[in-house]
C-alpha cells in the first residue's frame, strides 16, 4: 500500500510552485502525514531554502540515481516535523542527469514508505517537466490571474493529458482583490472558464509570504498569515477533505462588475 | 582563428582540442565528431588535450565530449578548464610533468592562473576543484561548491559550500575574509552554519578541525 504522488507544475516561472510545494508539503505534515518533498528543478535548486534547509545538505537527487549514496540518506528531515521530509536537487548539474525512468523508480521508491510525495516541478515544458511528471499520479496546476500565467497553464493541461495524468486541479495563486475589482487582474471566473478544471483553492497575494520565504519558514506555520490559511486549507483538501472556500473580501463586487462591462460591450 | 569552432593544434602533448567559448555545446560535439572523422582512421592511437578554455561543463558533458574523443581512437590524458587541469588516471609520470609545464604556459595565456588559483567570483551551481591547495581571489556564492585537496583560501566572502582536505586531510584549514559558508566540510567532518540569519563577524575566520569538530576563530587570534 504505498502513498500518492503529486507533480506541483504551472508552464511558466515565478507563480509560486516552490512556495505551494512547501507550504502544502508543510501543510500536510500538520496534519500528520508523512510527506516527501522532491526538488526536480535539478540546476536552479531552490526548494531548500524555502525550507531553510540548504546548510543540510549533503548528496541529492542526483547522487542517489547515479547510485553514489542510497535514497533515505539524501533524505532532510525537516527542522520542524519529523514526519516531513525534503529530497534536494543537484544545483551543479543540469536537468539532463536524471531520466524520467529514473524517476519513475524514485518516485515509487518513496511512495512504498510515505503517505504523499510532492513534486517541485521546474518551469518550462522540456526534459524537467517530463521528469518531474514521469511518476507522478497527480498534478495540481499553480498559475496567476495573468494572461501568460494561464495560457502557460493551459498549455501544461494539454500536456499533462497526453501524459495521462487526468484531471489535474488548479491553485490561483497571489490573487489581489483590490486589482480584479478594478479589472486590471483576470478573476477567478475567467481563469476557470479558460482552464476548465477542478479548482483546488486560491491563495491571496501576501507580503508575509517574501518575507517567510526569506526566512525559510513556510507561511501555514503562521497563524495569522491570509496566505498561510489558505494553504492549509488546501492540504486539507489534497486530503480529501471538503473545506469550504475562503471568502476573498467583498468577492461578490468583482462579479457584478463583470455582469455590467459585459452588458456595456453588447 | 574561428572561435565558434573546435580547433585542432599540435602540441609535444599531442593533439590539443580546444573547445569553442561561446557555441552551443550540442554543436560543439557534432563539429568534433565531424573534425575528427577523418579517412584512414588518421587520429587512431594518438593522444589528445582536452581545452575548455574558460568554458563551465558540467561532469555528464565533459564524459561525452570524451567519449567522442576515445571513439575516434585517440587517447586522452588530460583535460584543461576553468576549474584547473585534470589529469585522466593511468598517466605516466612524463606526462604529468608536461602537465605542469602546460598550467604554466596558462599564467601567461590566460584568466586561469596558476595551479589553484581563480581570479573571479564561483556563483551558484558552479564548482571549483583544485588536486592542491585553492586561492580564490572573489567571492563563493551560496549554492556554489570549492572542493580542494589542501587548505581554501577565499580572498573575500565564503558563502557557499567549501570542502577542505579530500578526502581524508584532516590538517587542512579554509580562510576567508568573511566566513559565512552554507556549509563547511573538512576531510571527513561536515559543519553547518547555524539557522536563523545570524551573521558572522566581518573579520578574516579560520575553520579547522579540533578534537574532532570544525572550529571557526578569528584568523588574527588563531595561533598559527
Amino acid at each position: 500500500m504505498g502513498g500518492e504522488v503529486i507533480v506541483i507544475t504551472s508552464g511558466k516561472g515565478g507563480v509560486g510552485k516552490t512556495t505551494a510545494v512547501a507550504n502544502l508539503g508543510t501543510g500536510l505534515a500538520m496534519l500528520g502525514r508523512k510527506v516527501v518533498l522532491v526538488d526536480a528543478d535539478i540546476g536552479l535548486r531552490n526548494l531548500d531554502i524555502v525550507m531553510g534547509l540548504e546548510n543540510r545538505i549533503v548528496y541529492d537527487i542526483v547522487n542517489v540515481v547515479e547510485g553514489r549514496c542510497k535514497l533515505r540518506q539524501a533524505l532532510i528531515r525537516d527542522k520542524r516535523f519529523d514526519n516531513l521530509f525534503l529530497l534536494p536537487a543537484a544545483q551543479s548539474r543540469d536537468k539532463d542527469a536524471v531520466t524520467p525512468e529514473q524517476m519513475k523508480a524514485l518516485c515509487q521508491e518513496l511512495t512504498r514508505d510515505s503517505d504523499y510525495v510532492l513534486i517541485d516541478c521546474p518551469a518550462g515544458i522540456e526534459r524537467g517537466f517530463k521528469n518531474a511528471v514521469a511518476g507522478a499520479d497527480r498534478a495540481v496546476i499553480v498559475t496567476t490571474p495573468d494572461v501568460s500565467s494561464v495560457r502557460d497553464a493551459d498549455r501544461i493541461v494539454g500536456l499533462l493529458e497526453a501524459s495521462e495524468i487526468d484531471s489535474p486541479q488548479l491553485l490561483i495563486n497571489r490573487v489581489k482583490p483590490s486589482m480584479v475589482r478594478r479589472g486590471d487582474m483576470l478573476d477567478i471566473g475567467d481563469v476557470m472558464d479558460i482552464l476548465a478544471i477542478e479548482l483546488i483553492g486560491i491563495v491571496p497575494d501576501d507580503e508575509d509570504i517574501v518575507v517567510s520565504t526569506n526566512r525559510g519558514e513556510p507561511a501555514v506555520l503562521d497563524a495569522r498569515s491570509r496566505a498561510g490559511q489558505a494553504f492549509r486549507n488546501i492540504a486539507r483538501r489534497l486530503d480529501g477533505e471538503e473545506v469550504p472556500f475562503m471568502s476573498l473580501n467583498e468577492s461578490g463586487g468583482f462579479w457584478s462588475r463583470l455582469k455590467r462591462l459585459v452588458n456595456i460591450g453588447r | 582563428m574561428r572561435i565558434d569552432q573546435v580547433v585542432f593544434k599540435g602540441t609535444k602533448d599531442g593533439l590539443l582540442v580546444v573547445i569553442p567559448q561561446n557555441q552551443d555545446i550540442e554543436r560543439v560535439k557534432k563539429d568534433l565528431d565531424q573534425k575528427l572523422s577523418r579517412p584512414h582512421r588518421f587520429f587512431v592511437g594518438g593522444k589528445a588535450v582536452l581545452d575548455l578554455g574558460d568554458r563551465w561543463v558540467g561532469d555528464g558533458i565533459l564524459a561525452e565530449l570524451s567519449e567522442i574523443i576515445e571513439h575516434h581512437g585517440l587517447k586522452l590524458i588530460k583535460v584543461v578548464g576553468p576549474f584547473g587541469v585534470k589529469m585522466k588516471e593511468e598517466v605516466e609520470p612524463s606526462t604529468q610533468e608536461l602537465a605542469q609545464e602546460r598550467q604554466e604556459d596558462r599564467v601567461a595565456a590566460g584568466p586561469l592562473e596558476g595551479a589553484g588559483i581563480l581570479r573571479r567570483t564561483v556563483r551558484s551551481g558552479q564548482r571549483v576543484h583544485a588536486p592542491g591547495n585553492l586561492v580564490i581571489l572573489g567571492d563563493v556564492n551560496p549554492g556554489a561548491e570549492v572542493l580542494a585537496g589542501g587548505d581554501i583560501i577565499v580572498v573575500g566572502a565564503l558563502r557557499g559550500l567549501a570542502h577542505a582536505g579530500l578526502p581524508s586531510n584532516d590538517q587542512a584549514v579554509v580562510v576567508a575574509l568573511r566566513l559565512s559558508p552554507t556549509q563547511l566540510r573538512i576531510a571527513n567532518v561536515i559543519a553547518r552554519s547555524p539557522d536563523g540569519r545570524s551573521r558572522g563577524p566581518n573579520i578574516p575566520e579560520i575553520a579547522r578541525i579540533r578534537e574532532g569538530t570544525i572550529v571557526i576563530e578569528s584568523f588574527f587570534a588563531a595561533g598559527r
